[in-house]
């Protein structure tokens, strides 16, 4: 699944495309895909969100809302999905995550915003619901990692905010508006490290992600 | 075109003109007879027109051939190949894959994919190994349509000769892997 800009083939459907390529015994085909078309779409991520085996795909736009693309049985392509959709009480977001942070098997939604330092999460439910957003508050993050780092069975969160200055044409230009450092919130954003270095490497090479 | 490294004198020359000039008003034609011409000046060369518009040649002023073009940089027997860029830093960087031995020494190798904005990791094939898919970032110096590079995992690990690039993507931004029609 790769997130896209908006419709460039007849045929597309509106707004910015998810490209799906259909995987096969014979690997990928430039042919076998499906595209989906989602208004404003920033960031994906994927994650098994009903347990039921398969991953399922969450979309972020940025009018402040989650697209939920849900995996179904299929042989036949292109493939009928059923959707959903999760309003964020706030604005100004920028990346997602999926991850299972409280330990039940379905992955979770982690929401990075820019400005407010808000950071939302949305915990799956089976079958098919979730519950309340929560909003923590958090750094910037244009992207978050979610991993055990202090062996504590417990999920910390890592943000980078990373931002970039482009030209015209796209290409790449300075940092800009960069936070100094790659923030870490241990345990249920209890305890707010720092840590530099990382950052340092992020910002040498123009990667906002981990 | 031959060239002698022999140094001809103007009188040399015009002897050679003088015979070319009685040949012809003889009549007599000699169809085996070779002329060579011998220029190994700056000045010997200045009367004269390099073939291809000079693109290939040019004559130094020490009066020495040179190539336009030099394709081996390094002398090591294979053509390099040089482009020019527009921009002063790197748009495109290798991606890399880097591990830390057991003696705590860092590991790095670079893989074929040039220029990537993310990376999704996930055994595709179900063979055991790792396979990497990569997003390509935009570089503002070619048509954002690019390609998505899947790195296929191995036991001798990513190997260039099976680092595949066929499947467009236009304007990428992010990139995720999931099993959307439980074909396994």
């Amino acid at each position: 699944m790769v997130l896209g800009e908006e419709a460039w083939l007849p045929g597309q459907p509106p707004g910015n495309i998810v490209r799906i390529y259909w995987g096969s015994k014979r690997g990928y085909l430039l042919t076998r895909r499906q595209d989906l078309g989602i208004r404003a779409a920033i960031d994906l991520a994927s994650g098994d969100f009903d347990r039921d085996g398969a991953s399922d795909l969450a979309i972020l736009s940025a009018d402040g809302k989650i697209h939920l693309v849900w995996a179904v049985k299929s042989q036949v392509l292109s493939v009928e999905f059923q959707r959903g959709q999760i309003e964020l009480p706030g604005d100004g977001v920028q990346c997602i995550t999926a991850k299972d942070m409280d330990g039940d098997g379905a992955a979770d939604l982690v929401i990075g915003t820019h400005g407010s330092g808000e950071v939302y999460l949305v915990g799956a439910r089976v079958p098919r619901e979730w519950g309340d957003v929560t909003s923590h508050k958090g750094f910037s993050a244009s992207h978050v990692a979610v991993g055990d780092l202090d062996g504590d069975q417990k999920p910390e969160l890592v943000l980078t905010d990373f931002d970039i200055g482009h030209a015209a044409g796209g290409e790449a230009g300075a940092a800009h508006e960069s936070e100094t450092s790659v923030n870490i919130l241990l345990e249920r954003f209890r305890l707010v490290g720092i840590h530099g270095t990382e950052h340092s490497a992020c910002q040498r090479h123009g990667d906002r992600r981990f | 075109m031959k060239f002698a490294a022999v140094r001809q004198s103007s009188l040399s020359r015009v002897l050679i003109s003088l015979l070319l000039s009685l040949l012809a008003i003889s009549g007599t034609s000699s169809p085996a007879a070779e002329i060579t011409w011998v220029e190994d000046t700056f000045d010997d060369f200045a009367d004269g027109r390099l073939d291809a518009s000079g693109q290939n040649l040019y004559v130094s002023r020490d009066g020495t051939l040179r190539n336009i073009h030099r394709f081996d940089l390094n002398q090591d027997g294979h053509i390099d190949l040089v482009f020019n860029s527009t921009h002063d830093s790197f748009a495109f960087i290798p991606a890399s894959v880097t591990g830390v031995t057991r003696e705590g020494r860092i590991q790095q190798s670079e893989l074929l994919v040039e220029g990537s904005l993310q990376v999704a990791v996930g055994d595709l094939n179900r063979d055991g190994h790792y396979d990497l898919v990569f997003l390509p970032n935009e570089s503002g110096l070619q048509h954002p349509r690019r390609f998505v590079s899947i790195a296929w995992g191995g036991t001798d690990g990513w190997p260039a000769h099976r680092v595949a690039g066929v499947l467009p993507i236009r304007g990428a931004k992010a990139i995720t892997l999931a099993d959307l029609n439980h074909d396994g």
